[in-house]
Parts: C-alpha cells; structure tokens; sequence
C-alpha cells in the first residue's frame, strides 16, 4: 500500500492487492481486501507517529494471514513497483507522482491538496491491473498474444517484446519479467481471476 | 464502484471490442496530452498498441481514422522520423510494411491516415499541404502497387507480421478509396519514366512495376488520363514494341512467324525493336530472340538497324564484326535482353577501338570461372543460364553504360563508383580485374609500394555478398571492399582522412594527387573552409580556372543531407564535368552511385537526372549548390594556380548553403 502524507495527515491511501506475489496487481483492491482498510489507517497512523513524518509518502506492507492477523512486513520511502503508479492514474485519473511533489512539499495549501485527491474507491472509474509475463517454456522463438487475452474485454495494452534469444533464463527474482501486460475493467472479481488465469497462458511460444 | 454497471459476457462481440479499445485509446492519448515533451516518449508505447489493437477490429481503420489529427497533435510522432510529415519520402514506406517491427508498423499507419487528414482537408497542419500530402498519398500507393492490387502477401510479409499485413492491406484499399485509381498509376508511370531517364544497368524493379501497370490496365477499367500514352509506351516497349510481337505469342511462336517474312517486314522489326529501346531504355525479351534468330539466319546485315546504330556504332561493328557477333551469340539471350543496349552503346561509345579491349573480350569470352565466381553469380543471378553468360552480358552492359551502375543495397559506394569510373576512363583495366577476381579468385593492387591481394585479406563477415547488383558489381564489390579496407588500416593512424592515400591509389594515376578536405578529422569541424572552396572554383569553375575542362574523372566526397537539409552521411561520387546548361547556368555533372540519383538534399538543392543538359546516367547541380554539398575533392597541384579568384559573394552565398545544412554543428 501507499499513503501520501501532508501535514501528519494521510491524504490518500491505496491498497494494491496482489493477485500473485511477483506476478499480478491490481488497483483499487476488491472489497474483501478493501475492508481492512480502517485497520491498516490506524497502522500507518503509527508509522507516522514512529517515523514523526510531517510531510511525505510511504510504501509499507502488510500481510494478512487465514486467521486475520495482520503483520507488518517493510516500509519504504519510495515509489512502488509494478508500475502501481500507472495504474492508479489508469483508474483514478491522477498522476501519483504529481501526488508526491504535492505532499512533500509544506507550502501545498490544505484546498490544493483536498483538490487534488480523489476519495478513495468510489471515485474510480474500474480496475486497473497488470500482469508480469515470464516465459512458461525453457526454449521460446516468438511472442504470441494468446488470443483469449487480446480479444477480451479487459485487455488494454502489452509492454512485450519479441525474444532476442531463444533460451529462457531461470526465474531469479520478483521483478524478472519479460514485460507487462495491463487490463482495466469493472468488476474487481473478475479482474483477479483474469490476472490468476493469465498464469496459466503462453505469450512466448 | 456503484457507478459502473457490471458486464456480463467473458468476450465482447467485436464492435463493442472496438468501443472498449476507443475508450481505453482516449485515457491513453489524454495521458499523453498531458505529458510533457520529455515524457511523451514514455506514454507513446500504450497508444500505439492500442491503436494496433483497434485497427485490426473490423472497421477499425475508419474510426482510428478519425483520431488521426488528435494523435498527431498529442505528440504520438515526437522525436520520430514522422515527426515532420513534408520530408516523409514515400518510396521508403513499402519497405516499412514489409520489415517493421511491429511498433514501426503502426506508427507508419497512423503517418498515412494522418496525411489522409490533412489531403481531405479535414485537419489542416503547418507546413503539410492538402496537395503535398495528396501527392505523398498517391506516390505511396503507387510504391505499394502489389499490394493494392493483389491480396496475397510477399513472403518476406508473411515471415514478419501475419496478422499486420491484413491490416496493410486493408489500410492501403482505405486510401485508395479515397485517393483513387487514376492518381496512383498516372504517379507510377512518371517514376518509371524519370528513373528509365537514367538508364540504369539494373532494370528488374522498373520491369516489375511495369508488369504491374499492365496487369491492373488489362484487368480493370481504370482512367488513366493523360498518364495512358506513357503507360502504353512502357508496357509495349517491354513486351511487344513490333509490329509482330505485338500480341506477345511467346517467342516460339514468334521464331515462326520471323522464318516467314521477306526482307522489309525484317527491316521493320528491326528498326522497332531500336526504335523502342533507345526511344525508354529498357529492351523487350523478344529484342534478344530476334538478334540470335538474325545469326544463325546469315541475316547479320541487318544487325544495326536492330541496334540502332548511328555512324560512330556502325564503324565499331563493321570493324569488329566477328567480336561482336561472337558477343552475341554468347551473351544475348530473353533472360539477358537488357544487355542489347548496353550493346549499342558500347559500340557507340568507340571503346573498342582502344586496342587492349578487342583481345580482353576475346579472354572474357573463353574465361572459365572459378568455383566461387560461378557460385556467387548463380546465387544471384539464377540457374536459367550459365554464370559466365551472366557475367559476359553484364559486362557489355558497364561498358556501354558506365554511368548505368548502381550500388544495390550494397553500403560501400566506393568500390561501384571505381567499377563505373574504370569503365569510363579505362575499360581495359576493368576487363583485367574481371578476369583475375572471375578465373583466380583474387585482385592484386598495389599501395605505396607494396602488393595487396585480396585473396590473402580475410573476409568481412558484416557485409553480406550484394545479391542485388549486376554480375559485375556482384563479382568485384567483395573484393574492392577488401581491399579498400586494407588500404584504409595500413593508414588508420596517420591522423588525417585515410582519401587522401587511398583514392589516388585506388582508382588510377589520373586522380589528382592534391587532397582538399574541408573538416577538420579530428574534430569533426570545418577547417579554412574558405581556402577548401577559393582552391575548389580555382580548380574546377570554368570561369576561374581559365576555361579548364574536367579532362579525367576524379573522385569527390559529398556530405548528403536529407530532404530537410540534415546531414545523413558522408557519400562517394565521381566529378564528370563542369558546364554551362542550356540555359546558361554553370552546372557540376557527376555520377552518383546510389541506384536512384534524383534526390532532395534540402533547402531547395534538388539533384536533377535531365533536362538540364545531363547525359545518360549523370546527376547534376548547379555549381555553387554542389559546392556546398562538397568536402572532398581532389586536385593537381602541379597545374592548380589559383590565379582566378572567386568573386566573394559567390563564397557566401556557398558558405550560407553549407552552414545552413550539414556544416551547421561544425562551425569554427
């Protein structure tokens, strides 16, 4: 998740959820995530206080366990990945990165940082989510766009290129992919089931 | 979320697929719109995808039609070569279709709706006419002939982008339907006309397109308007210029109908088949059958009249006639028709009154070609004759057409430019290469003293063999490359441009031995550029060098710019002469060997391939314009007295050409 801070008072939440750690995100995160969020408002309140932040933006995580406990994992003082940024603009309309040199900087008056900010969730417009695509075959000649994805609905646009070599390297690390495929929809069910299922597809053949 | 209605449905039917992809398309371009120009580039991959995505739903094309001028006002062609729509050169776009990567594809899809736009009228953009991009249209379309009229895909296509060359295809019917027939063929003809203009050696690709004409002009009804007559033309020179091969019966049919004539209807194919040849430059298949047909029917007399020679041609064969017949009937077949002009010229042009070339043909005519050499011709010439008949037509084409050679898609201009000036200025010095490089495998020259054979010089692996240049150029090029790179090592560290060892070396003993560089090596910037161009009008202006003709060819580099007058690089060419046009302008002839010379070099500098006093096969500019293009050229410094001083406002108004394009960044 991330929160824009001004004057020791979060502006703006999002809380991303991972359909598949290292593989599939998706932006604003579907209700049964989202009904955490009061729990996570007061965590963050703490950091603010540890961290004694007047002005800023922090990129924490929390993971949440089968028998609803909450346990802290990092903060950071940065930007996430996965291009969460984009896909926020994708489905709220604003720049984030906008959104930080607002909250960093103490002369933003309190109307221009209200202004800015759209109320979390019910001002989207949809979903947006992106997938990591990595090559399921040890040995890949093209990139084929499974039709089932470039025909559905969802589906925006991809990040791929075509293989510069034929054989595929062993997954090192989250953040390996070979590009990102990003989708924008309505239904935030649907959307993590399409991210779930691209797991299963070949867009390297 | 309560606002957005859930969709039912894993799959949309295709056009609400297309009103999805629409709306994506508008937050993409908003986001776009929104970046400033630094970033643009990062927001332009999602577009064109999702243009990609939309063109390719049915009916697609219309509607991204309509978002044409949006796009290009977002900024979707900054930083691009598109950016500026006026210096798009339409013949680069059918090689963008056949070879873009996917992203290039688009982004030259969107270039030809953006200038459909700006033709209808309907987006009015600075600097692109409504004329100028109905031209570019047209000269497209005429470029992109097969695909227009056919609906199979190049295999080269096929290999690429499946699924894009249908989107190509329906893209181009998309501005032919609103460009129109007539415009594209009338363009086509014009093209072939002005680059037949300059008799190239090389005419597969002008034979092609006019096959295409003829197809497209016998299976539909479409207006050609005045262009017709020149259609015409083309296509009957090439398949039925007489009055018998007319009906284009296959030659078989047209050897009976020969053996049935007397001797006036002989005289009359044979004057049409000159008539036609001379008259476009290019030589019909049936022009090959009768000249063999006239040899093995003792009908040699009428030989010249089939060639149609004047009395300097006449001369040449009477004097030679046995060569020439021997030439023939080696040479000439349907598959090396073309090879009759260069024939006629080579008879024309009294070379083989020069006593080494009657006995270096006789050689040619018995060389037995290495292992290598058959192999390299055959690969790109084909099996249907036997390399050295490949190679011997070629040759009597370089010889009669020395300006007629073009460097294919071959990078190194200057091992075609020595080919054509040897063949100019010394064609027995070439027939000898032909023989060492064709039986020996190898080329022996000499640099300052001692011998490099390009047998011995390893092989560039970079350069693949040119497949697409005429059997000399195929057989020589790799060797001359060698060579010339050799020369190039053996004085990589002396500090200064490399010309001025290798070109005097390289080419001959008429090459002046004086150099003139206008840049500093170094640096890269101008270096006493005024004493550069006070020494170039000494030398070579008539009207300040004492009315001194150019008397040899002398090789001279240009720094060639685009049609925006940006430098592009730097390029070989031969200085021809030097003399007044018709209309009494001083005008520099060279030859240029890119394999179409008629190019814009910006801010005005077109280079013009006729009607300015040029002769087959050379370019030309006005003095000052080429001047200003100028930054090699060699001189004699035994006779160069710079006594005629140029006048100081010819100087500026060179210096302001040059500072104004490629010297722009060099000024010291």
């Amino acid at each position: 998740m991330e929160a824009w801070i001004h004057d020791r008072k979060i502006r703006f939440l999002n809380i991303s959820e991972y359909v598949t750690l290292g593989y599939s995100v998706f932006v604003p995160a579907s209700p049964e995530l989202e009904k955490w969020r009061p729990r996570i408002e007061e965590e963050i309140e703490k950091l603010i206080e540890t961290f004694d932040i007047d002005f800023g933006f922090i990129h924490p995580e929390y993971f949440v366990t089968k028998d609803g406990k909450m346990y802290f994992g990092e903060v950071a003082y940065r930007p996430p990945g996965f291009k969460v940024f984009e896909l926020l603009e994708r489905a709220y309309g604003f720049n984030a990165y906008q959104g930080m040199v607002l909250a960093f900087d103490p002369h933003t008056t309190e109307e221009e940082i209200t202004a800015f900010f759209p109320e979390e969730v019910v001002d989207a417009k949809g979903h947006a989510g992106c997938f990591g695509v990595y090559p399921r075959r040890r040995v890949v000649s093209e990139l084929r766009i499974p039709e089932e994805t470039e025909q559905h609905e969802y589906f925006e646009f991809h990040e791929l290129q075509a293989p510069q070599e034929n054989k595929v390297t062993k997954r090192s690390a989250f953040g390996t992919h070979w590009g990102l495929v990003y989708f924008f929809g309505a239904e935030p069910y649907r959307m993590r089931d399409l991210l779930k299922h691209q797991e299963e597809l070949d867009f390297y053949v | 979320m309560s606002e957005v209605s859930p969709e039912t449905g894993p799959v949309a039917s295709s056009g609400e697929l297309a009103d999805v992809i629409e709306s994506s398309l508008e937050q993409a371009v908003g986001r776009l719109e929104r970046s400033r120009d630094f970033a643009k580039p990062a927001a332009t991959p999602q577009v064109l995808e999702l243009c990609r995505r939309l063109m390719m739903q049915p009916g697609g094309i219309e509607r991204l039609y309509l978002w044409a001028p949006r796009l290009d006002r977002a900024g979707v062609f900054l930083g691009t070569d598109w950016q500026d729509p006026k210096t798009l050169l339409a013949g680069l776009v059918a090689n963008t279709f056949e070879l873009g990567d996917r992203q290039t594809l688009v982004i030259e899809c969107l270039s030809q709706l953006r200038a459909l736009s700006v033709a209808s009228g309907s987006y009015v953009r600075a600097g692109f006419s409504a004329e100028q991009a109905h031209h570019f249209l047209s000269q497209v379309l005429a470029h992109n002939l097969s695909k227009v009229f056919s609906a199979g895909a190049s295999e080269a296509e096929r290999q690429n982008q499946p699924e894009m060359t249908r989107v190509v295809n329906d893209l181009l019917h998309f501005l032919v339907g609103h460009v129109g027939y007539e415009d594209i063929l009338g363009n086509l003809t014009d093209e072939i006309w002005r680059i037949l203009g300059q008799r190239p050696i090389q005419v597969g690709h002008v034979k092609a397109m006019i096959t295409q004409i003829a197809i497209t002009l016998a299976g539909g009804d479409y207006s050609l308007g005045d262009a017709r007559l020149g259609a015409d033309r083309l296509i009957s020179a090439l398949f039925g210029p007489t009055k018998t091969s007319l009906d284009d019966l296959g030659i078989p049919h047209y050897r009976a109908y020969l053996a049935a004539m007397d001797f006036n209807a002989l005289q009359q194919e044979a004057r049409g088949f000159a008539r036609a040849m001379h008259d476009v430059g290019l030589v019909s298949d049936y022009h090959a059958a009768f000249l063999r047909w006239l040899l093995e029917n003792e009908r040699v007399e009428l030989i010249p009249d089939a060639l149609g020679l004047s009395n300097t041609g006449l001369d040449s064969l009477q004097c030679y006639s046995k060569l020439v017949y021997q030439l023939i009937e080696e040479a000439i077949y349907p598959e090396t028709a073309q090879a009759i002009y260069g024939l006629a010229m080579l008879l024309e042009r009294g070379v083989l009154f020069i006593p080494p070339i009657g006995p270096g043909l006789w050689r040619q005519i018995s060389l037995d070609l290495s292992e290598n050499a058959n192999a390299a011709i055959s690969a790109a010439f084909g099996q249907a004759l036997p390399a050295r008949v490949f190679l011997l037509a070629g040759t009597i084409s370089v010889l009669g057409q020395p300006l007629g050679l073009g460097q294919g898609n071959n990078p190194t201009c200057q091992s075609v430019r020595a080919i054509s000036m040897w063949s100019f200025n010394a064609p027995d010095y070439l027939l000898h290469l032909i023989d060492q490089v064709g039986h020996f495998d190898g080329m022996l020259m000499h640099f300052e003293g001692a011998s490099i054979n390009s047998a011995e010089l390893p092989v560039d692996l970079t350069r693949a063999v040119p497949i697409d240049s005429d059997p000399v150029s195929n057989l020589l090029v790799p060797h001359l490359d060698r060579i010339y790179l050799q020369m190039g090592r053996l004085c990589a560290d002396r500090g200064e441009d490399p010309h001025r060892w290798i070109n005097p070396e390289f080419h001959g003993w008429w090459v002046g031995r004086g150099f003139n560089i206008a840049v500093d090596v170094a640096t890269g910037k101008l270096h006493d550029y005024d004493g550069f161009l006070r020494n170039f009008f000494a030398c070579y202006h008539p009207l300040n060098n004492g009315n001194q003709l150019v008397i040899h060819p002398q090789p001279a580099g240009l720094a060639v710019t685009d049609s925006s007058a940006r430098f592009v690089g730097w390029h070989a060419i031969t200085i021809l002469r030097v003399a007044l046009d018709q209309s009494g302008e001083m005008r520099v002839y060279f030859y240029n060997p890119n394999n179409d010379s008629g190019q814009n070099w910006g801010n005005g500098i077109k280079v013009s391939t006729q009607d300015n006093g040029e002769r087959y096969g050379e370019s030309s500019l006005p003095f000052n314009e080429l001047a200003s293009r100028l930054y090699i050229f060699h001189d004699d410094p035994l006779t160069s007295n710079a006594v005629w001083g140029v006048a100081e406002d010819e100087l500026q108004n060179v210096k302001e050409m040059a500072f104004s394009s490629w010297a722009a960044d060099r000024i010291t």
